[in-house]
């Protein structure tokens, strides 16, 4: 059996995982160069994934407990305002992944969702980064709000 | 009686004059005039604010300060919740006067560690800083952005499991991740923070800029988490 066959093989066995639909509700704003600073008191997260061919029709929801606070697709990035303190989020596909976080007053920290292949799909991986980071991927990323984020 | 009244009021008057011809405060004796309380009278009398004394020996929230990591810490030897060291290495200089010296000891915390997973999952390691220690006085950090992944193996177990067997997939391990000894940080003093002026009145010799004294060794009833770490 070679490569092709099996990564063939693997997207078709993937088929039922649900496909992202861009949230119709939430207007995408234009991606910015930099990220505004939180409200006073506040820290905040920026969630991104660079665009890519990996795992690209599937998305991850990012929640921290049972609350969502945004979706991962392909080439997007969402900005969560947090009370300071530390944060466990967790992010799924057809794996999960937790990462656990100090947010300060006045903070913003970037966590990058890398899409990797699995025997059964795809699972995602919530990775510490950092704004260099964030501004290599940022061409071509879309803004998208967060869950809690008004309509 | 009228005396003793005449007396204190010209030890009051000297008291007053002689304050007031202080000279624009040095950082020593700003140090010195900071250590005795003013009291509501003192204030209505003198000419100078007291508070124009104080900023030599406050250290203000949002102060930059420069560590570095004082043991090697990774995923593999480093657990979730585990304290480490740390070490300022450049000092914090209030108005001239070195409140706290290089080579100040500080904690911080391992707020997030996992070894690379079987399945080639990366390791991840986050590190928070909690306080830096001067002469007793803990100075409370925050903002230490420090934290990072392994190398995510995932593809390679995946292959190895699809060309060779599944079972192979387990043997394949994500990459973990190392902060050697005196890697550098950049954390933030977390709230205003008032220092003895005994701690920060020694004239530096070699600048002649007044210099806080070396760290205090550490009390015999010293608790502090970092006394556990495992520095090499």
């Amino acid at each position: 059996m070679t490569l092709r066959a099996v990564l063939a093989a693997l997207a078709l066995s993937s088929v039922s995982v649900p496909v992202l639909a861009e949230d119709a509700a939430a207007p995408a704003p234009a991606a910015t160069s930099a990220i505004a600073p939180p409200p006073a008191g506040k820290g905040q997260v920026v969630f991104f994934r660079h665009m890519g061919l990996m795992g690209a029709p599937y998305w991850a929801k990012v929640r921290e407990k049972d609350a969502e606070i945004g979706k991962l697709s392909d080439g997007v990035y969402f900005v969560a305002v947090t009370d300071p303190g530390v944060h466990t989020y967790t992010a799924a596909v057809t794996g999960k992944d937790t990462l656990r976080m100090q947010v300060d007053p006045g903070e913003t920290y970037y966590v990058e969702g890398r899409m990797t292949i699995a025997l059964l799909g795809y699972n995602v991986v919530l990775a510490p980064s950092d704004e260099a980071a964030f501004q290599k991927a940022l061409s071509g990323m879309k803004r998208v709000k967060t869950a809690d984020a008004p309509q | 009686m009228k005396l003793a009244l005449l007396a204190a009021m010209q030890m009051a008057v000297i008291g007053v004059s002689a304050r007031a011809e202080t000279p624009s405060p040095g950082p020593a004796s700003s140090a010195a005039v900071a250590a005795q309380p003013a009291t509501p009278s003192d204030a209505s009398r003198t000419t100078a604010p007291p508070e124009a004394a104080k900023p030599c020996c406050v250290i203000s929230a949002g102060t930059l300060v420069s560590l570095e990591i004082g043991q090697t810490l990774s995923t593999k030897g480093s657990q979730t919740g585990d304290t480490f060291k740390l070490r300022l290495t450049a000092p914090i200089v209030i108005n001239g006067v070195t409140v706290a010296p290089v080579g100040a000891a500080g904690v911080g915390e391992v707020i997030d560690s996992r070894p690379g997973a079987m399945g080639g999952g990366p390791g991840k390691l986050i590190l928070a800083a909690r306080y830096l220690d001067v002469d007793g006085v803990r100075i409370p950090l925050q903002s230490l952005k420090l934290g990072g992944s392994g190398a995510d193996n995932t593809g390679s177990a995946v292959m190895a499991a699809a060309l060779v067997s599944p079972l192979l997939m387990l043997a394949v391990k994500g990459g973990d991740l190392t902060y050697p000894e005196g890697m550098p940080a950049r954390a933030k003093v977390a709230s205003d923070v008032q220092i003895p002026p005994t701690a920060a009145a020694q004239p530096d010799p070699s600048t002649g800029a007044p210099q806080a004294p070396p760290p205090a060794a550490p009390a015999p009833n010293d608790s502090s988490p970092a006394s556990k770490g495992s520095t090499p």
